[in-house]
């Protein structure tokens, strides 16, 4: 079960929906790591997660998670695998003890002792109703419901979406900590990028059901850069080397990919580091080229 | 089969079930104060002929109503797969190590034993009112009985599917509203054919059967054994149409657990 290199291999993944295309996806999730997922909302982060966990069907391409193929092998990969939503998928009418009773019996390796140290943990009450929950409270389960059955492999989509910093630091924090087996892996979709910056090792930028840009998040950040310049620089400098610009009252920002070479070709411009929100507000902005 | 998903599912129906045991119980206590006051209280006071009616139509109702009530509320999750639609536990199961067949199959399961004890639960209620009235059980209720469980059993699994397809409750009871609008207009005819065949038979016109009670009397014994016979055959085809209808249900649940979302 652990002799595999990636958690999770996308070859080609391909799906077609009328005015939407998830086209030909390809990206891996090295075994041990936590991928971060980013694209603005609709880019197709929840069509390709339902599309490798086999929610929809796929028009084209092949998916392997932990060095199975997800088709043929669904059920084994299901039984060590963990799948967290932006929503908590219960009923309201449930308790903790409830949800126990539920799970024990979908998983083999359900560990009770596990579920409710998280549960301790989070301080979540045992006998209140879930609808009472709020909405921190309500990801909390779902993470401990995620961590008790002793997956490999954490599938988070938009999971941290609408949480206080509080809660979403603690959880951050959770995920670290499962990544210390290293036969662990984490895929977490989102758009809050600060999150990803903090704790993702690779990340994956998807935009209009096309791959961007995947890799390592240290590689992609030092390769990526910001160029500022004034509006008569920018007229004299080549467009092609820039993912896109930004033109404001107070000059000119160019987004470029290659920034060793780019600050040679262009010492006059001033160079700032960049983040993954940038990097994703440029590339989104790319078919624009100039944009204000 | 998963214990904690038939857990659930008894947990989220626990209103329903309760409901409908309740009522089945209230059923039966109402019958016997009826019965007690045709014995010993005021009841007992009235007209010897009224009273075979009464004592008649008591046993009639309360073994004709019980069915009803308990299929209603010991079968169906029409509240359930909707809510799991309205929850997004429906698409939570599909990251579940369980396969569509195991899924279908508790669902079914739970529905057939919903209808089971329905049926057992009714027989019992048949047997205890007549023995309450001291009257004999014919096979005429016995029929009766099996006919109106298995007719509500029908509508029962029916409204499930259409929960399925329009993952709304409403939605799927205005849908299931309709057939039995449509099944009430087929039995309309069906009667109406039946007066009309009936009229032919004997050669007279409608204005003359009604100022001639014999003629009414002569055409309502027709009607009632047109009935009969029909009653009959419903009687012979419902219980092999319920297991049909669970087979379809277990075929159409194990499709939706299939399919993925488009």
């Amino acid at each position: 079960m652990t002799d595999y290199e990636n958690a999770i291999e996308i070859n080609g993944l391909t799906k077609k929906y009328d005015g939407f295309t998830l086209d030909n996806v390809t990206f891996s999730v090295p075994k041990g790591s936590i991928m971060g997922f980013i694209g603005q909302n609709g880019a197709g982060k929840t069509t390709t997660i339902k599309a490798i966990l086999n929610i929809i069907d796929r028009d084209g391409g092949t998916v392997k998670m932990l060095g199975m193929d997800s088709v043929e092998n669904e059920i084994e990969i299901k039984e060590n695998i963990a799948v967290v939503f932006d929503e908590l998928p219960m009923h309201d009418v449930f308790n903790i003890k409830n949800v126990n009773k539920i799970m024990r019996d979908i998983y083999r390796n359900w560990d009770e002792k596990v579920y409710f140290g998280y549960v301790e943990r989070f301080g979540l009450p045992l006998k209140k109703k879930i609808g009472q929950f709020s909405k921190g409270m309500k990801m909390k389960l779902q993470i401990a419901v995620a961590l008790s059955h002793n997956a490999r492999l954490l599938v988070m989509d938009e999971a941290t979406t609408g949480l206080d910093p509080v809660v979403r630091s603690e959880i951050l924090d959770i995920f670290l900590e499962y990544l210390q087996d290293e036969n662990n892996s984490i895929l977490m979709s989102s758009h809050i990028t600060s999150d990803l910056e903090k704790i993702a090792d690779s990340v994956t930028f998807i935009d209009n059901g096309k791959i961007l840009l995947t890799g390592y998040k240290d590689d992609i950040l030092s390769s990526h850069g910001l160029l500022k310049c004034t509006a008569e620089q920018y007229e004299n400098a080549e467009k092609s080397d820039f993912v896109s610009v930004r033109v404001s009252d107070f000059g000119v920002s160019a987004m470029c990919s290659d920034m060793k070479n780019m600050k040679r070709k262009y010492p006059d411009f001033i160079a700032d580091r960049t983040t993954l929100e940038e990097i994703m507000l440029y590339y989104v902005n790319r078919d624009r080229g100039e944009w204000f | 089969m998963r214990k904690g998903l038939v857990y659930r599912e008894i947990f989220l129906n626990k209103k329903k079930y309760i409901t409908g045991i309740v009522i089945y119980f209230s059923l039966i206590f109402v019958g016997v104060l009826i019965r007690m006051s045709m014995n010993f209280g005021n009841l007992a006071k009235i007209d010897e002929e009224i009273f075979k009616i009464l004592d008649k139509y008591i046993c009639y109702i309360f073994t004709m109503i019980t069915p009803a009530v308990l299929v209603l509320s010991l079968m169906g999750r029409h509240n359930i797969t909707a809510s799991d639609y309205k929850t997004g536990w429906q698409k939570f199961s599909h990251t579940f190590p369980i396969s569509a067949v195991e899924n279908s199959l508790y669902i079914t399961a739970m529905s057939v034993c919903g209808f089971i004890i329905a049926l057992v639960l009714s027989m019992i209620n048949l047997f205890m009112f007549f023995a309450i009235c001291g009257q004999k059980v014919n096979t005429f209720v016995v029929k009766a009985v099996i006919l109106i469980t298995c007719s509500f059993g029908m509508m029962i699994v029916f409204e499930d599917i259409l929960v399925y397809i329009f993952k709304k409750v409403t939605t799927a009871q205005i849908v299931a509203g309709i057939f039995v609008v449509s099944a009430d207009v087929i039995v309309t005819l069906l009667l109406a054919k039946s007066m009309k065949d009936y009229m032919k038979k004997v050669g007279h016109t409608a204005e003359e059967i009604n100022e001639d009670i014999n003629l009414v009397n002569d055409m309502t014994n027709y009607i009632i054994s047109v009935a009969k016979k029909t009653f009959d055959i419903c009687v012979a085809v419902m219980p092999l149409i319920m297991v049909v209808a669970f087979v379809v249900f277990y075929l159409f649940v194990r499709r939706v657990f299939r399919r993925r979302e488009k």
